[in-house]
């Protein structure tokens, strides 16, 4: 006998042909399927061990860092309120991500896109807020300033992705470098404007950040939780009904997924592979942007700060590659990305105040890639040990390129 | 060395790809595997060559059954294979490639593998740079490079899947050479799963025959052709008279257009293909027919000359606009370029249907894929991904995907790995399309299938083209002679 399939087969199923045979098909279905399904799970439990031998090693208990972690973000309201405020950008952004992911798009570009909302917002409060005389005169009330943040933000952030994509199609530079130099030169532009002397920075402040927005720029808030606005809310529900109707539903978005599987296929079989590139693009970016308006509308910030982003795009990354390019995973894994971001600055303040214990200041960005490393790895080895049946024949390296991230 | 496949059995989901195949193969000795498209034989020889494993059944080398569990495995046991649809290989140099699949360290024997691999392609009359990049290879420069990696790794029996598909005449012969003195003279067993019985005839000792997943005979060779084909189908088949139709005014009107090669420039091409007209295109493989092809598609730039289709210039235009203008075109390398190997049938067809709508009609995509997988015979659900369909069905598939009413058809290797029934079956499809005016241009590596099926003839040869006007009197040898600069 040559398969392991066989060597599992019950000596009763074989006695009787027709239901074992049956039987022995359920379970080598079973057998196919489990390392899929097992796959995340395992990598999330090494994570887990790895995370509690680094607690060890750093003298912290994991026991107590467990209950920090949930305290810091599920214990009572206002810090699950403080986790879907973090949760809204992170998801919206990742959504964005689905596209150009989908369509084999390393957008990497994606921070440097979000940094341009949380400026084209700003930019927004500046004309129509906070300006004695308002472009054509214009007076917006606060709902109307508001969607002009988000307008801006879109905009903004979509035209920053469209440098990338036209350095793509026309100048043939790949989206990952583009995209790195473009972060690079976003987090500039944003320095410049609020560091010393910068021209968004109030005169005689030494901080580095715009004055606070006034009252008619301010999202509205839930009466019970100050910091968490409904609005980023809908905003963003609005978009994940829109990505999965194109994932799902649309036409474009069956041309997506052939341009990530064969490009070339995809150009020949009357794909508009060019046009497809610019536009995920621009959208991908446009929906960053939104994240970056919520993350400088936010009520308790409502300013243009140094870093406005929080390294919520390169979060985005790691999101929308573990769930797999998968629209409607999105919320889910977005929401442990929160946990793990949020529960990991508690247990780092945490121990500083109660056991003065000074953690790694990187702590929360070692759990995070932690996971991902390991969550991938879980795949490495699944694709290894278990290829897919339908695979083609095998090639000669091996796919690890996903690792180098966080 | 004996190797021995015991009562192997494969299935995949309803399908059931072999069923109790039992055979015997000895050193010194060339077997052919014969069957219809989705007969099984590629599953067969997967299984042999440790790439798949079998549900139940056992491969037997020299008396003690052995576990394959990859294709390493096999290759340890001296069994290797060339795949029928060549692997995807990292973009490296043949030389790196070469170096890279063996056993040992890489920066050292750069030296003596090179020696190695160039000792190789001259005992092969291969024509392969070491120094090429495997991604810009032909279809056949991949075969060949493979045929030689394998070589080196010292097997000692070579299963060739489909191997001539696509590579010249002169190529051929070379490796038909060399095959026959690895057997005789070096006792190695080499299995070919092919579909052209003539080279069957030429070569081998015994052909081992399937249908539909099940072993039903065996033959030795040299036999009359007509009884393998009847084995194959249970049936005599027949090549069917063309109908005449007739021609009308010019669809393709190519001007002194001249291409670039990899390794030549063709220059001057100039021929009128008029609606009905089939055209074939004949030459050593990599003499720029698969170049003119694609500038008369628009995924090519011509370098002087212009290309008018349906009387409007089109010269520079993209592949787009030709395609709007009816142009269509179907590649060799199916799954490198035509299909998306992990897409469904379904999806393929949801992808190409014309539509107005933003979103997919999955029931329409769903109703075209069963009829059109019906009328092309093509052996798969709609919901199978491509890249699960025997060879000779994704072939049909890319076919049943080519849309009705063209003005004009381009088509590189056509019947590649379709079965003689199909082959006949698909020319009788294409030809049809006449009827409603469709200029069918095809590149063929195949002399028989040119002279078979062309009106009229362009033959390439060293950067020039010749046209036969009159192909009545041509033969396959003959056309063997100008491709190769005999005149
Ligand atoms: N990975 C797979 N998943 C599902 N079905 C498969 C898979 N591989 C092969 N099959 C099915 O098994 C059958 C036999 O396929 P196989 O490739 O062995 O045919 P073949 O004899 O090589 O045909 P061809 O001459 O067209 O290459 C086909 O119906 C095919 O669709
Ligand atoms: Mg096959």
């Amino acid at each position: 006998m040559t398969t392991p399939a066989n060597t599992t087969q019950r000596p009763a199923s074989q006695s009787a042909p027709p239901g074992g045979l049956s039987r022995s098909m359920i379970w080598r279905w079973v057998l196919d399927m489990l390392p899929a399904m097992l796959t995340p799970f395992l990598g999330i439990l090494a994570a887990l061990v790895i995370i509690v031998l680094i607690l060890e090693w750093q003298g912290a208990d994991p026991q107590v860092a467990w209950d920090y972690l949930y305290e810091g973000t599920l214990e009572d309201n206002i810090r699950r309120a403080d986790l879907v405020a973090y949760w809204m950008p992170l998801a919206v952004t990742s959504l964005g991500l689905v596209l150009t992911y989908t369509a084999g798009l390393w957008n990497i570009g994606v921070e440097g896109q979000l940094i341009m909302g949380a400026i084209g917002a700003t930019w927004a409060v500046r004309l129509f807020a906070e300006s004695d005389s308002p472009p054509l005169g214009l007076d917006l009330g606060r709902d109307g300033v508001l969607v002009m943040c988000f307008v801006f933000a879109a905009l903004t952030a979509a035209f920053w992705a469209l440098i990338a994509a036209v350095l793509k199609t026309r100048g043939g530079v790949n989206e990952i470098f583009g995209g790195v130099a473009l972060n690079f030169i976003a987090q500039t532009f944003n320095m410049y404007l609020v560091s010393n002397g910068g021209p968004w920075q109030p005169t005689g402040s030494r901080a580095t950040e715009t004055a606070r927005f006034p009252e008619n720029a301010r999202l509205p808030t839930f009466q019970d939780y100050r910091r968490l606005s409904p609005t980023t809310i809908y905003v963003t529900v609005g978009v994940f009904v829109v990505v999965v109707l194109i994932m799902y539903v649309s036409k474009w978005g069956l041309q997506l997924r052939a341009m990530g599987k064969n490009q070339h296929s995809a150009f020949l079989l009357g794909v508009r592979t060019e046009r497809n590139v610019v536009l995920s693009m621009a959208l991908c970016g446009a929906m960053a942007g939104l994240g970056g308006a919520y993350r400088v509308l936010a009520p308790d910030v409502s300013k243009l700060t140094a870093a406005p982003s929080g390294g919520i795009g390169f979060l985005a990354i790691l999101v929308v590659l573990l769930a797999s390019m998968s629209a409607v995973l999105i919320p889910f894994v977005s929401f442990v990305f929160a946990v793990l971001s949020k529960g990991g600055q508690r247990i780092e303040s945490g121990f500083q105040w109660d056991y003065d214990i000074v953690l790694d200041r990187s702590l929360v960005r070692v759990l995070q890639s932690t996971v991902v490393l390991m969550v991938v790895l879980a795949f490495g080895a699944r694709n290894r040990f278990f290829p897919p049946r339908s695979a083609q024949p095998p090639v000669d390296d091996d796919t690890n390129g996903d690792t180098n991230d966080g | 060395m004996h190797v021995e496949l015991n009562h192997i059995s494969k299935t995949f989901g309803r399908v059931r790809a072999n069923q109790d195949i039992t055979l015997g193969f000895e050193g010194g000795r060339i077997y052919a595997i014969l069957g219809e498209n989705g007969a099984g034989k590629s599953t067969l020889m997967k299984i042999m060559s440790g790439y798949q494993a079998a549900d139940s059944g056992e491969v037997v080398v020299d008396g003690a059954a052995v576990d394959l569990h990859a294709p390493t495995d096999a290759i340890e046991h001296g069994i290797g294979m060339l795949y029928q649809d060549p692997l995807d290989f990292p973009p490296f140099t043949v030389l790196e490639n070469f170096i890279a699949g063996r056993p040992g360290g890489f920066f050292l024997e750069r030296h003596t593998a090179r020696q190695h691999l160039n000792a190789l392609i001259e005992r092969f009359d291969f024509d392969l740079d070491p120094d090429a990049y495997v991604d810009m290879l032909t279809i056949g420069e991949r075969q060949q490079f493979e045929i030689l990696r394998l070589l080196s790794l010292n097997v000692r029996v070579l299963i060739l899947d489909e191997p001539t598909t696509g590579i010249s005449a002169g190529q051929k012969t070379a490796l038909f050479n060399v095959l026959k003195s690895l057997a005789r003279d070096e006792g190695m067993t080499i299995i070919l799963v092919s579909h052209k019985l003539e080279d069957v005839i030429e070569l081998c000792d015994e052909a081992y025959v399937l249908r539909r997943g099940r072993y039903v005979g065996h033959k030795n060779v040299p036999c009359p052709m007509s009884e393998l084909v009847e084995l194959m189908f249970g049936r005599v088949v027949a090549r069917q008279e063309r109908p005449p139709v007739s021609v009308g005014e010019p669809v393709l009107v190519v001007g002194g257009v001249s291409v670039e090669s990899r390794r030549l420039t063709v220059d001057h091409v100039s021929l009128e293909v008029h609606a009905g007209e089939v055209i074939g295109l004949a030459g050593l493989d990599g003499s720029g027919q698969g170049e003119l092809v694609r500038a008369c598609t628009g995924l090519l730039r011509p370098t002087a000359g212009s290309i008018r289709i349906n009387g409007q210039e089109m010269t520079g235009r993209p592949y787009p606009q030709f395609a709007q203008s009816g142009v269509a075109f179907l590649p060799a390398g199916r799954l490198e370029e035509g299909l998306i190997g992990s897409m469904t049938l379904t999806q393929h067809f949801a992808l190409t249907l014309p539509t107005n709508r933003p979103w997919v009609n999955w029931f329409r995509a769903h109703r075209v894929t069963t009829e059109r997988v019906q009328h092309f015979n093509v052996k798969g659900y709609p919901g199978s991904p491509v890249q699960t369909l025997s060879g000779g069905n994704q072939q049909r598939f890319a076919l049943a995907l080519l849309p009705d009413n063209l003005r004009l058809l381009l088509l590189e290797n056509p019947t590649r790995g379709l079965d003689v029934e199909s082959a006949l079956y698909i020319w009788e499809q294409l030809l049809r399309r006449r009827e409603d005016g469709t200029a069918i241009v095809f590149i063929s590596p195949e002399l028989d299938e040119i002279v078979a099926y062309s009106d009229r003839i362009l033959v390439f040869f060293g950067g020039h083209t010749t046209l036969v006007d009159d192909p009545a009197d041509m033969t396959a040898n003959r056309l063997g002679e100008l491709i190769g600069g005999r005149m």
